[in-house]
Order: structure tokens, then sequence, then C-alpha cells
């Protein structure tokens, strides 16, 4: 009987990061097929590119929804250290993302500011502030 | 805030997988609790002292209330 209900909560942390994955590798599927279709496999400007852009909007919408059906599926500390990552993600990106911006503004960088730039530190900080969360519950 | 989760959890010869399986949390939160570097919500706190059979305070000591009891 415990065996059996260990067995079926782990079943469906399991499944449920399963589903997190799988919605997170078809929204970053679309992603590249509504950013690089148009050079890539279709004329831009055309009907498909909104088709393509439509998808990947919606597979995100669902992408929202399952990952906030992860995080209920989780318990309280675990809650809590995903809180703590998001926080720190969150406050990173608001910096860096402000003043990227400004530096790009002001000419301090040669290239203009590429917002995947920002997406990609999100990222990395989101992973790195997860694992050194979870350090320091162990 | 201190508890006597660790003890009342061998005194059961149970794991800490064992109590977290009954207690329906990661056996990660359970070590947590018991190493004193999280402290449970205030539900979980009482599922886990009815699992002992126990009340809430004789499971979970308030530092500043059993400090202010000595003054």
């Amino acid at each position: 009987m415990q065996a059996h209900g260990r067995a079926t909560a782990n079943h469906h942390a399991v499944s449920s990061l399963t589903r997190l994955a799988i919605w997170t590798f078809a929204w970053v599927v679309t992603l590249a097929l509504a950013r690089f279709g148009p050079t890539q496999l279709w004329d831009s400007g055309t009907l498909i590119g909104w088709v393509a852009l439509g998808i990947n909007v919606a597979v995100g919408v669902g992408l929202v929804v399952v990952h906030a059906r992860y995080l209920q599926s989780l318990d309280e500390l675990q809650r809590k250290i995903m809180l703590d990552a998001m926080a720190v993600t969150l406050g990173v990106g608001l910096v860096a993302g402000c003043a990227y911006g400004a530096a790009a503004n002001a000419d301090l960088i040669a290239a203009d500011a590429d917002i995947g730039l920002l997406f990609v530190l999100m990222g990395v900080t989101y992973l790195l502030a997860t694992i050194a969360s979870n350090r320091r519950y162990r | 805030m201190r508890n006597r989760l660790k003890t009342l959890r061998q005194e059961r010869s149970w794991t800490q997988a064992d109590l977290a399986e009954r207690a329906g949390v990661s056996r990660q939160t359970i070590n947590a609790i018991e190493t004193g570097k999280f402290d449970p919500s205030l539900p979980l706190a009482f599922r886990l002292a009815r699992l002992f059979g126990l009340r809430i305070d004789e499971v979970f000591i308030d530092d500043h209330a059993s400090e202010e009891s000595n003054r």
C-alpha cells in the first residue's frame, strides 16, 4: 500500500516534469520555425509566417499553463526553491536588461541590443539559482 | 523553531523516505525540516504531528516561547 502510494507520487512528479519538458521542447521548435522559417523555408510576409507565429504563441500559452500545473504539483519546499530561483532570475533580467538597453542607446556597445541575449542570461541565471537553492536545502 | 522529527522518526524505525511518503512531501523536505533549514507551513506541521499521534507543540518547539517562559 505504502509502496504503491510512493510509486503513484513519484509517477505523478515524473509525469508533470515530462509534460513540462515536452511542452518546452515543442515551444522551442515552434519558435525556431517562426523565427527562421521566413528566411530558410518560405518567403517572408506570407500567410504561413502568421500561421507559424500563431502556433508558437498557442504552444507558448500551453507551456505557461503546464508550468503553473507543474509548480502546483511540487511540495512547499520545492515550490520555495523555484520561487527563490525565479525571484533571482527576474531581478537579474530586469537589472541586466535595463543596463543593456541603456548601453545600446548610449552607443557604449558595438552592436544593437539583442533581446535573445537577455533570454539566454535569464535561462542560465534560473538554472544556476535553482542549483544553488537546491544545494542550500540539501 | 526546533523540532523532534528525527527522534520521533527513528523511534518508529522510519526512513526519511518513509516519512516523506506518509506526509506527502519529498525526502528533501523532510531532511530540510529535520536539519532546521526549513520551517514547514502550519498544515504540514499539523500533518506531521498527526502522523506521530502527537500534538503540534510536542513535535515543534518555538524557541522564542521557551525563552520567554524561562524569564
